[in-house]
């Protein structure tokens, strides 16, 4: 067959040798440097803190959980395992969790600016979280009576998933979501929990309004075990779901009518992706607050680095995006310890610089 | 039309957006090995009718049997199993590369990415349309008639796959193929089409170029107002009184001694006489 | 449930930590941890600014090895403490890594899952929310004390704020007309937030003998500039910024405004500035802020020397 070729294709067919294995080492870079970007700042989480502990006094810590060790190792347990690693845990489930979120909603919406704040679930916790803040003592005094100190994220995460909820059944019609529906109606949507929050802002006290101010700007100061395992199973279902979505979202870059031509049943996978959307960012908001910046820049860096197929977007963002928050975490709270800083605006001032280096470098729009 | 074996037909199929009715009564089979090409006006209805029978769009009346059963009833991973769509336009705005959105044709659930007969599959593909030089090129990079051929090889793909592997690939439906290629691809493209076919797919397309539908259709169906008006090979239903009435304008039908296909050309000087006697 | 936490927590633990332990000790920085003083000496973190200055007060300041940013007085010893943060922010391993053997904080310490924390961490911890009265400030003292361990002293320290605040009281009994004041706690482009009612700033008003001139609104709230010109306050107070940056400012600002700039207190320049944590904590220094207060709205009270006060 190559003998009939006349001579351009034979430089055409090594053209496409040299291409190829791009594809396949840009991956193999991308994954490598994502892992260790996540063990490294894993390892520093725990390393890293204001009390000075390092890995270290683990040995000591352990004996001390078990019961006997001077009151040294107890702090250093309590350091140790009561404080960084829920924190680190916590730290790389929402991370995962956002950039994820944040490939998967660019996916169905087939633009890399897209976000889980499109369909609501950020607001809706948003708004849950500002009534607990401003009315726990009103109106929302039976769910700080029943949860306690974890009134507050038990409510942005239900916040979360009745606003997309509500999102996803008034864009439906005929058992078919419409995306172009729901980005109307979150907007929409989104609007009015902003003015909800402004009235319930007005309505607060000075105590409030910073409380309020705070949530807003995310942090993971207050993470605990509790915390640890009340995010988990969101994190974990989702990573599990992963695989199985990579082609849908693949095929839906296409449009959903190409996808549906893949042979991928398009209604099944949108509800499927923003079920699952929903209930990790409600998840990670609950936990932590508002952090922006995570879905958008973690995907559309992986997308730079070794394209758009999700087969390598989805796990890379995963990774990426828990390595992005961990490290700003790090930052957050050893930069002006023993203060901290809110983690969002870690998050901001890391990410906005490195996403506008990148773009400008590669003058692409992704 | 019930003794021929249509591997794909349209029965009776209506289609309406809110009571405007955008094809009626449609009736419409393609064997395999068969290449039927769908023509008319704009706002015949073709693409519609294409859509309808792509399982895109489901019919206000009548059914679509697709290799013996009902559409309606098909999962999208079974008709995707079955059949391949090019669609008219469908842009992408994420820089895959030309092999990665042909290989997202590759349909059958549960392959390795690095299963060497699929990459074989993709490869072919790329090659049977003339893009092999440009197999690892950015889609977003490439002109309009590169990303035409690019989505024909991604169809090309899902069927020899599907075929080699599950048993399907029968059918492909294909909406204006050649719209945006210059005549030396045109050919590429309606060769590599002529071969699937050889190869016995069923493959229906809506076709805007009369003389290429003429020259290369096995079957044309002439569409006008949402109604088929003509079915049959060009030789006999591309006539200058039912082309005339579908185009609503005059048309000039030669017929080469040569090998009998038909061309057509505008009658320019009779559109004109037609418009005056109007005024 | 705590019986399955407890598992569960003790399941990652041995799952987590086991892979990471090994690595982590190589890369660990090789920072020395602050090691807990000797025995008997107190290492006291103090957030909120009331509680700063009731232990400074009580003579213990040297013992104090952070505070939080709403302390600021007395201004240069609070200069060289640590700062925890904002008190309503603060960090679990921050607070710990003072390695405190007491921490003391007012109720509006937070976040809540930090102070639940810190509550369960083996460092004791008190928390202190008392109202903004007289009898309020002196149990503030009282508790401050208590933690200290300084009864004696803190009875003293309670019983002076309480003298003090009789003396503020008998000079309220002598206003005839008390006078209409307007707390600005910031402006910003000529937009005012004011105190309405329940905030410090009506409290503080109340013992200075004077009205809050604007009893519509609760909390601190944007005033409208019509509602201002109803409001028509006597004397307008407004807050310095903790460093006294911005002094002299909000006083002209306010002349120029439409609304504020016609009240009668702007027409008769009575514009007085106050330093919020001086007049607004509800430490020891609240009698005497509210004393300062009374002699800047009734100036003809405060001519005569104070012993002329006593019968």
């Amino acid at each position: 067959m190559t003998s009939k070729l006349p001579a351009g294709a034979i430089v055409s067919a090594e053209h496409m040798r040299a291409a190829e294995p791009d594809r396949a080492q840009q991956r193999f870079v991308l994954f490598a440097v994502s892992a260790l970007a996540l063990a490294v700042t894993a390892v520093l989480s725990l390393s890293i803190g204001a009390t000075g502990i390092s890995l270290d006094a683990l040995p000591s810590a352990i004996t001390a959980m078990f019961g006997d060790g001077d009151a040294e190792s107890a702090r250093s347990a309590l350091v140790l395992l009561d404080i960084r690693l829920p924190r680190t845990i916590l730290a790389a489930m929402v991370g995962a969790c956002l950039a994820v979120a944040g490939a998967m909603m660019q996916g169905i919406f087939r633009n890399p600016l897209a976000d889980p704040g499109l369909i609501g679930v950020s607001s809706g916790a948003a708004l849950a979280a500002v009534t607990v803040i401003v009315l726990g003592h009103g109106i929302a005094a039976p769910v700080v009576a029943a949860f306690g100190v974890h009134a507050l994220p038990v409510a942005a995460f239900a916040g979360g998933l009745a606003v997309t909820g509500t999102l996803v059944v008034l864009a439906s019609s005929r058992r078919t979501v419409s995306v172009a529906a729901l980005l109307l109606a979150g907007l929409v949507l989104g609007a009015l929990a902003q003015a909800l929050m402004g009235l319930l802002a007005y309505l607060s006290d000075d105590r409030e309004l910073r409380d309020l101010t705070l949530w807003t700007l995310g942090s993971l100061a207050g993470s605990s075990w509790t915390k640890v395992i009340g995010v988990a199973p969101f994190a974990v279902l989702n990573l599990l779901l992963l695989p199985y979505l990579v082609r849908a979202l693949n095929g839906l870059l296409l449009g959903e009518a190409e996808a549906f031509h893949l042979g991928i049943d398009v209604e099944r996978i949108k509800r499927l992706i923003i079920i699952a959307t929903a209930a990790s960012v409600a998840a990670a908001v609950a936990a932590a607050g508002i952090i922006g910046f995570v879905g958008i820049i973690v995907p559309h860096v992986v997308r730079l680095v070794a394209g758009p197929d999700h087969g390598t977007v989805l796990p890379a963002s995963a990774m990426l995006g828990a390595a992005l928050v961990l490290a700003a975490d790090i930052v957050a709270r050893i930069i002006v310890a023993p203060a901290e800083l809110p983690l969002g605006i870690v998050v901001a001032l890391i990410g906005a610089p490195v996403f506008l280096h990148l773009v400008l470098r590669r003058g692409a729009y992704v | 039309m019930s003794d021929r074996a249509d591997v794909l037909a349209a029965q009776s199929v209506s289609y309406r957006v809110h009571d405007v009715s955008l094809v009626s009564k449609a009736d419409l089979g393609v064997a395999a090995g068969e290449v039927v090409a769908v023509l008319g006006p704009n706002g015949a209805g073709k693409s519609t009718l294409l859509k309808v029978m792509a399982g895109e769009l489901s019919p206000a009346s009548g059914r679509v049997v697709v290799d013996g059963r009902d559409l309606a009833i098909l999962k999208a991973g079974e008709l995707a199993r079955l059949r391949a769509v090019v669609a008219q336009s469908s842009n992408l705005s994420f820089p895959f590369t030309v092999r990665e959105v042909v290989r997202l044709g590759v349909s059958v659930p549960g392959l390795s990415r690095e299963n060497p007969r699929i990459e074989r599959a993709v490869g072919d593909a790329i090659g049977r349309v003339g893009l092999a030089a440009f197999s690892g090129r950015l889609f977003t990079e490439l002109s309009g008639g590169e990303r035409q051929r690019t989505h024909i090889a991604r169809a090309l793909c899902q069927l020899s796959v599907a075929r080699d592997l599950a048993g399907g690939g029968k059918i492909l439906l294909l909406d204006e193929p050649t719209s945006s290629l210059d005549v030396g691809h045109q050919v590429v493209v309606l060769e590599a089409l002529r071969r699937e076919a050889d190869a016995g797919t069923a493959i229906l397309m809506v076709m805007h170029d009369l003389n290429l539908a003429a020259a290369f259709a096995d079957r044309v169906v002439i569409m006008s107002h949402g109604c088929i008006i003509a079915d049959g090979p060009p030789r006999q239903a591309m006539t200058e009184a039912i082309l005339s009435r579908a185009y609503e304008c005059p048309l000039s039908v030669g017929r080469p001694p040569a090998d009998g296909i038909p061309f057509v050309i505008p009658a320019l000087g009779q559109a004109k006489a037609a418009k005056g006697a109007r005024l | 449930m705590f019986a399955l936490l407890k598992r569960v927590r003790r399941f990652l633990w041995i799952a987590g930590i086991g892979s990471l332990a090994v690595c982590g000790a190589q890369l660990a920085p090789k920072a020395h941890a602050e090691t807990p003083k000797a025995a008997g000496e107190q290492r006291i973190v103090s957030i909120g600014g009331d509680v700063t200055e009731i232990i400074f007060a009580l003579g213990r300041g040297d013992s104090i090895v952070a505070v939080d940013t709403t302390s600021h007085y007395p201004p240069d010893a609070v200069a060289t403490k640590e700062s925890v943060g904002y008190m309503r922010a603060l960090s679990t391993e921050g607070v710990l890594s003072m390695s405190p053997t007491l921490i003391i904080a007012s109720g509006n310490a937070g976040p809540p899952e930090v102070v639940a924390a810190l509550k369960a961490s083996s460092i004791p911890m008190i928390e202190i929310s008392t109202p903004e009265t007289p009898d309020g400030v002196a149990q503030k003292i009282g508790a401050v004390a208590d933690a200290l361990g300084l009864k004696e002293e803190g009875a003293k320290l309670a019983s002076r704020v309480k003298a003090e605040f009789d003396a503020v009281a008998a000079k309220r009994a002598k206003v005839t007309k008390p006078v209409r004041a307007l707390f600005v706690l910031a402006n910003q482009g000529g937009r005012v937030v004011v105190g309405g009612t329940k905030t410090s700033a009506e409290a503080i008003f109340g013992l200075a003998g004077a009205e809050n001139a604007v009893k519509s609104l609760e909390g601190y709230k944007p005033l409208n500039d019509e509602a201002a010109v109803t409001a028509a306050p006597d004397i307008i107070v407004v807050m310095l910024r903790s460093d006294g940056a911005n002094k002299g400012e909000m006083a002209k600002e306010i002349g120029s405004m439409k609304g504020l700039g016609s009240t009668p207190a702007a027409k008769a320049g009575r514009i007085i500035e106050v330093d919020g944590s001086y007049a607004l904590q509800f430490g020891p220094r609240a009698a005497a802020a509210a004393s300062d207060l009374m002699d800047r709205f009734y100036p003809e009270l405060a001519q005569k020397p104070a012993t002329a006060e006593r019968p």
